[in-house]
């Protein structure tokens, strides 16, 4: 199986506070990987160096066989990324924010058009084109922001944090939209502090304190572990490191 | 191409549809413009002038009444006693008073040297001056009629031919000869407004995308550090040629000041000057992560660089290392350029020294901060 994300002795450090600590794992193409931890476990600053926001201290990566360290900007050419805060303008309108980011991303006007249709079925917004994005309630944010995330067809998304202050039933859609892309062959890597959200994924990696604790299916966890749910799982990996 | 275009789409709209924004852009030249043409004016006239008078002659009253038509002094009644002065003086009354001793007429009668006092309030160092100015002139008139008469007299008693030397003084003044200080406040303008509003709209449309969290998304599309750079000032340097225009015909039309030199070159002045406060504005945007820090940065920038700039108070009257220092101001060498422009019609070949200052300063700035931003967004 051919890897699209591969990453080694990642190691992030911020003065004498280490975000992530000399981690090891890797993403295989059309996967959805789960990364699952608590706030300030190292996830967001993992996800910031895959995607070339953030210059790593040491260790090395690879996205789509391009290296992090210095072909950053042919990675940018083939990852869509989603930050926490839904980056969208608030005083640009619907479809002004999907043009916008059609246009930085290389994209004909045709093109463009194309996709937007696609996104506005996607994100249920059809009739709201013309509607103020700062308005909309947070399901629809949500999914614009997934949308003009991946308005250029990308092999990888990486999506941080995509649920965080959204209702359950706007979640359910959202995994459902993440499971359709992943089976049309896009990977996706995401975070999330859900644990319910856990069995949405193929695979998970459960970071704490920059460290990768366990990783495997969550068939294979549970099993190994024996234990009925994740949650307990995380809980007693923790309580043993404490 | 396309990914700059649309850059610059969408900073427009953003900037247009913000109602602070429009007001910033559109209310602040108009407000400078009416506050600079008619409020703002270093003319000095209608001076509050007090007569103490203890010598109640024909010659007293023609000396103030001359003062008064004049124009430039205010009658502002009498006082008669250091007590009443002091008074008149603290009260705001008046600005100057004027002290006719006794036996002011009969030593001019007499042919002997007659004294008038002036005394002035002085804590406006500035109007004092003038109206020191203005009086010595009135007197110095007078002192010329006197003579003349004086002379005709003489003439008549003796019938003798008598020679009296006299220089005559005609002051010309070239470049203002109205001496209005809108003409010289006006083209100062340009640069006043152009510095604030570019330099404010650069670094807050940068700022505001790191407070969003938007630049981030910025940095992992596929847009060059320079694609960002050029995608963001390109709108507000086309914002800042709109104001140029706004204010040459607003000054042209409205407070009637003509525009000397040539258009053309007073717009490639301002590009070259915009060139530096859109570099600043992209400078403290790296260095800001709030649009607040990024005002306040600005103002604190933007302050003195008009006050030693020269846009009101001259240059050379400056300590000489506050001097040194004005040489790094893009301002100075626009101030230089505008007016020249405006009000002496100079051109290229006259000013070349302080395009090229403005050219090299711009530039400097640019890649430094152009240079930062990039180390910023890998």
């Amino acid at each position: 199986m051919q890897m699209s994300v591969q990453v080694n002795n990642l190691v992030k450090t911020f003065g004498s506070f280490t975000a992530v600590d000399d981690i090891t794992f890797s993403v295989e193409k059309g996967e959805i990987f789960g990364f699952i931890g608590p706030n300030g476990a190292g996830k967001s600053t993992t996800i910031r160096m895959l995607c070339g926001i953030l210059d790593q201290t040491s260790g090395a990566g690879t996205v789509e066989g391009f290296s992090i360290k210095d072909e950053s900007e042919k990675i940018k050419s083939v990852i869509g990324y989603m930050s926490q805060k839904f980056s969208l303008y608030d005083d640009l309108t619907v479809e002004e924010n999907i043009n916008f980011y059609g246009g930085i991303h290389g994209l004909s006007r045709a093109e463009t058009k194309k996709r937007k249709d696609w996104i506005l079925e996607m994100a249920g917004l059809r009739g709201k084109e013309k509607n103020i994005t700062g308005a909309l309630s947070g399901g629809w944010r949500q999914r614009l922001s997934l949308g003009c995330a991946i308005i250029h067809a990308p092999k990888v998304v990486f999506l941080d944090e995509p649920t965080a202050g959204v209702d359950p039933i706007s979640r359910r859609e959202f995994w459902s939209l993440i499971r359709g892309l992943a089976d049309s062959g896009t990977t996706i890597f995401v975070t999330t502090h859900y644990m319910d959200e856990v069995e949405f994924c193929d695979r998970i990696a459960m970071i704490y304190k920059g460290k990768i604790v366990a990783m495997g299916t969550p068939l294979e966890l549970k099993t190994a572990n024996k234990v009925v749910n994740l949650e307990m799982l995380f809980v007693n990996l923790i309580r043993s490191m404490e | 191409m396309r990914r700059i275009i649309e850059l610059v789409r969408k900073e427009f709209i953003q900037t247009l549809r913000d109602k602070r924004m429009i007001g910033l852009i559109f209310v602040a030249p108009l407000l400078q413009l009416i506050m600079l043409g008619y409020a703002v004016t270093t003319d000095v006239k209608h001076i509050a002038l007090c007569v103490w008078d203890n010598d109640r002659s024909r010659e007293s009253r023609e000396l103030v009444s001359k003062a008064v038509v004049s124009g430039y002094f205010d009658d502002s009644g009498t006082v008669g006693s250091d007590e009443e002065m002091e008074r008149a003086f603290k009260s705001g009354r008046s600005d100057l008073v004027i002290y006719f001793p006794p036996e002011y007429s009969k030593r001019i009668k007499r042919g002997e040297k007659a004294k008038v006092e002036l005394i002035a309030d002085g804590s406006d160092s500035n109007l004092t001056n003038i109206a020191f100015g203005y009086m010595g002139q009135i007197i110095n008139l007078e002192n010329n009629k006197l003579q003349i008469e004086n002379v005709a007299r003489l003439k008549a008693a003796k019938g003798a031919e008598i020679k009296v030397p006299l220089i005559e003084l005609k002051p010309r003044v070239l470049y203002n000869p109205e001496m209005k200080s809108a003409n010289y406040m006006i083209p100062g303008e340009i640069g006043l407004i152009l510095t604030l509003i570019t330099i404010l709209l650069t670094s807050m449309s940068i700022t505001k995308e790191k407070e969003s969290g938007t630049i981030e998304q910025l940095i992992v599309s596929p847009l060059r550090s320079s694609e960002v750079i050029i995608g963001k000032t390109i709108p507000f340097a086309v914002i800042g040629m709109l104001i140029v225009l706004f204010i040459i015909t607003g000054g042209i039309f409205v407070f009637n000041i003509t525009l000397k030199g040539n258009i053309f070159t007073l717009f490639f002045a301002s590009f070259l000057f915009l060139l530096n406060t859109l570099g600043i504005g992209l400078f403290i945007s790296t260095i800001s992560k709030t649009q607040q820090q990024a005002m306040l940065s600005s103002i604190i920038f933007i302050l003195p660089s008009i006050m030693i700039s020269g846009f009101a108070f001259p240059v050379s009257n400056m300590p000489i290392e506050i001097q040194w220092l004005s040489y790094l101001l893009p301002l100075r060498y626009f101030f230089i350029i505008i007016r020249g422009i405006f009000l002496k019609g100079a051109g290229f070949a006259i000013l070349w020294p302080e395009m090229l200052a403005l050219f090299l300063l711009g530039t400097t700035v640019f890649i430094l901060a152009a240079l930062r931003f990039r180390k910023k967004l890998s």
